[in-house]
């Protein structure tokens, strides 16, 4: 049982892991500060930081 | 057939010579009369020229276009409304600076623009030699030299208006950076305004928002009646109030703070001052910090000290926060009945996590002392220090902003950032070079290895030093780049020069939060899940102990044996010249995930290697109990670590921003690994040669 379950939490985040990966090549979550590309190019398109969030 | 007509507008600061120039340019053809509604005088003339015939509006002597007065409101609304062909913008050379506050005015209403520099022998006089060419592509704009009151000057003049209006000059008008804080602002802003696209067509877009944001009376009536009206209102005031709270003034300070920034860088790059004193405080401290010999110095002092205070200050506190993951260690494994679930949630999670958390201090101390020097003014300075250095290795001086973003939190954005490169290969050079810069992800890495195999006051100094290698080798490739892959000219551009300024701790606070965050969020996620999947590497397939053999062996068995253990030892023989083994080559390739996944591999791996859990000490004093490593390696492995190829998001970005190039991308990749395996194979064996870790 016990290795059904850790065995179920490698593969869910397996599966989770390249969900994101999946998104990130896409281009829907490439920056971990804004957390989407097409936000992320804006902010950058003249300048410096993509940190910020809405504030 | 008729003659074509041109129309111009003659704007200008009080006493600049406006009006000798206007009398210059229309004779005896002018009459005078008032504007509509209001009594400011309006002169016209006309004249003809090369077939041509020109209409002349001499506009009202301002300084600014803000709308605190009849002229102001005036000229401002003459040049909006009346689609003039050029506007001749007449400055007093011998007081550049506050003439050009005008220009950088008139160049947000985005208009042809023809600057005549007058009293340009009074300059002369005074000991200015200007540069006008250079001036006039870093401002986007077109410039005669003229000396209004001996008619010199006038048929060039006339000559240069012609041009622009046949567009044999192209004039485009750069934008002012008004930095990120206020960018970001404007972003909002210009979300909501332009959905007002009646709005749009009438007033150049830009110029809105930054009157927005100035709180112009006018113009915020213009939007009362618009169509967006309430929620563009609510927007700019939060925006307002954001830009108070994090710089302690208004933004009308702010932007006129950026606008002299944007002069001033503008005339340090083209003017020569030989008998003229700057004064002002800012001024002086220029004088010693962009000093040609004490310019760069003084910046590596300044990463120097960046450095040193990240390693004083968070020494301690990283400490705590290790002694609290192997605190959770050892009480889970305390709770957990002992099997595969345990060492999931200790060696797994626990270890790998808190291997990457152990130095969210390190990183927040680093992220504190950057957004100081970038609030104090200095960053733009360094820039300026920087760019004429960088341009000998083929590196644009925006090139600068992009690996200082990286050094400053991520690749991502700082790869995002090159858009600013106008230059196509200007850019693609940019990309190449940036991933080299010390990320806030490779932080971890460094800060584990260096605390592990250096003394502790040692450790800003190696970090100072590993700044230095990545900027050598940033540079180095550019320079390679440029000359046998990337071939072409640089071109030159405005570094704003922004006044000094005392950072505000909120401000300070709230962009170290920012960033930090960021690290987390990244913690919490990605590299949760790949601490599983690495655990679970080690961990499977699960091999059966042979009679008699001690734990230890077991243990070490198991781990060569598993699914990663067999990659580790299958990329060995590539990794082993270079001082590393399986281990660190696991290291390396789950690093390509996120940087940080090489402090948890070695985390996972230190806590499952560990026979008695509860024992277990933190992760730099498992690395130095281990007999395989010693300082050479280490440095070898670190430096491996700083040029190997950048994680797999930022290689996504790269191939999108390279313009969905696989070329450049798979060149990306090719370049750093083998660049990194050269260096660290020369540091490695080298260091061996010379009897170092022997």
């Amino acid at each position: 049982m016990e290795r059904i379950i850790v065995l179920a939490l490698v593969f869910t985040s397996f599966g989770l892991l390249m969900w994101k990966m999946i998104n990130l090549l896409k281009g829907k979550d490439s920056c971990s500060g804004c957390g989407s590309y097409k936000e992320c190019v804006k902010k950058m398109s003249i300048g410096k930081s993509c940190y910020g969030k809405d504030k | 057939m008729g003659k074509k007509k041109v129309a111009i507008a003659l704007s200008g600061n009080p006493n600049s010579g406006k009006s000798t120039i206007f009398n210059n340019l229309t004779g005896a053809h002018q009459h005078v009369g008032n504007y509509p509604g209001v009594t400011v005088e309006k002169k016209e003339g006309k004249l003809n020229f090369q077939g041509y015939e020109i209409n002349v509006v001499d506009l009202p002597g301002t300084y600014s276009l803000s709308a605190y007065s009849d002229d102001e409101i005036v000229a401002r609304d003459f040049i909006i409304k009346e689609k003039l062909d050029v506007i001749v913008h007449i400055v007093d050379s011998s007081n550049l600076e506050r003439n050009l506050y005008l220009t950088t005015q008139l160049m947000e209403l985005e208009v042809p623009l023809v600057l005549a520099m007058n009293m340009s022998d009074m300059a002369e006089k005074k000991g200015q030699d200007m540069d006008y060419t250079k001036l006039a592509e870093l401002l986007g704009v077109a410039i005669v030299p003229t000396v209004g009151n001996k008619n010199k000057g006038t048929k060039e003049l006339l000559e240069t208006i012609v041009k622009v209006y046949k567009g044999k000059i192209k004039t485009k008008g750069v934008r002012i950076d008004y930095g990120p804080e206020l960018r970001d602002e404007m972003n909002k802003l210009d979300k909501v305004v332009k959905r007002d696209i009646s709005l749009v067509g009438r007033y150049p877009l830009r110029w809105l928002i930054v009157k927005m944001l100035e709180n112009d009376s006018l113009v915020l009536d213009i939007l009362s009646k618009s169509s967006v009206a309430q929620e563009a209102i609510a927007q700019n005031e939060k925006s307002r109030q954001h830009i108070k709270l994090h710089f302690g003034d208004i933004p009308e300070t702010i932007i006129a703070d950026r606008r002299y920034g944007f002069i001033s860088g503008a005339c340090m790059e083209t003017l020569k001052l030989s008998i003229e004193q700057r004064h002002d405080l800012s001024d002086r401290i220029d004088k010693v910090i962009l000093n040609r010999i004490l310019g760069i110095p003084i910046f590596a002092l300044v990463m120097y000290a960046i450095f040193k205070f990240t390693f004083t200050f968070s020494e301690p506190i990283v400490g705590w926060f290790e002694k609290f993951f192997e605190w959770m260690g050892g009480i889970a494994a305390i709770y957990i009945p002992e099997g595969l679930f345990q060492s999931f949630v200790v060696d797994g999670l626990i270890g790998g996590v808190g291997g990457v958390l152990g130095f969210f201090p390190l990183v927040l101390f680093m992220f504190f002392a950057i957004a100081f020097f970038e609030d104090s003014g200095y960053m733009a300075r360094a820039a300026f220090v920087m760019d004429k250095l960088m341009s000998k290795f083929g590196l644009h001086g925006k090139s600068f902003l992009p690996m200082m973003i990286s050094t400053n939190g991520c690749v991502v954005p700082g790869l995002m950032a090159t858009r600013t490169l106008e230059s196509k290969k200007d850019r693609l050079i940019t990309m190449m070079v940036t991933p080299f810069m010390i990320c806030g992800a490779k932080l971890p890495i460094f800060a584990l290895f260096i605390g592990a195999f250096f003394p502790a006051k040692q450790g800003a100094n190696i970090m100072f030093l590993m700044y230095v290698l990545s900027v050598i080798i940033a540079f180095g490739s550019a320079w390679i780049l440029k000359k046998f892959v990337l071939k072409g000219e640089t071109s030159h551009f405005v570094m704003e020069l922004p006044p000094y300024r005392i950072p505000t701790i909120k401000g300070l606070l709230l962009k170290m939060w920012e960033r930090g965050w960021m690290y987390l969020k990244k913690a919490g996620t990605i590299i949760v899940l790949i601490s599983i999947i690495i655990w679970a590497g080690f961990t499977f397939p699960q091999i059966s102990p042979g009679e008699g053999a001690s734990e230890e062996t077991t243990t070490f068995i198991q781990m060569e044996q598993s699914y990663a253990g067999r990659i580790g030892k299958f990329v060995e023989p590539v990794v082993k010249p270079i001082g590393m083994d399986w281990r660190g080559g696991v290291a390396l390739i789950t690093g390509v995930v996120a940087k940080e996944v090489v402090v948890s591999t070695f985390g996972t791996m230190y806590s499952l290697g560990e026979v008695d859990v509860e024992d277990a000490g933190s992760l730099q004093e498992a690395l130095q109990k281990d007999k395989f490593w010693n300082p050479l390696k280490a440095l070898a492995f670190l430096m491996f670590c700083l040029i190997y190829l950048p994680c797999f998001v930022a290689i996504a970005v790269f191939y999108r921003e390279s313009g969905s190039q696989l070329k450049w991308t798979l060149f990306l990749i090719f370049w750093t690994t083998v660049m990194a395996w050269g260096v660290s194979f020369i540091v490695y064996q080298g260091g061996r040669l010379l009897g170092f870790g022997v």
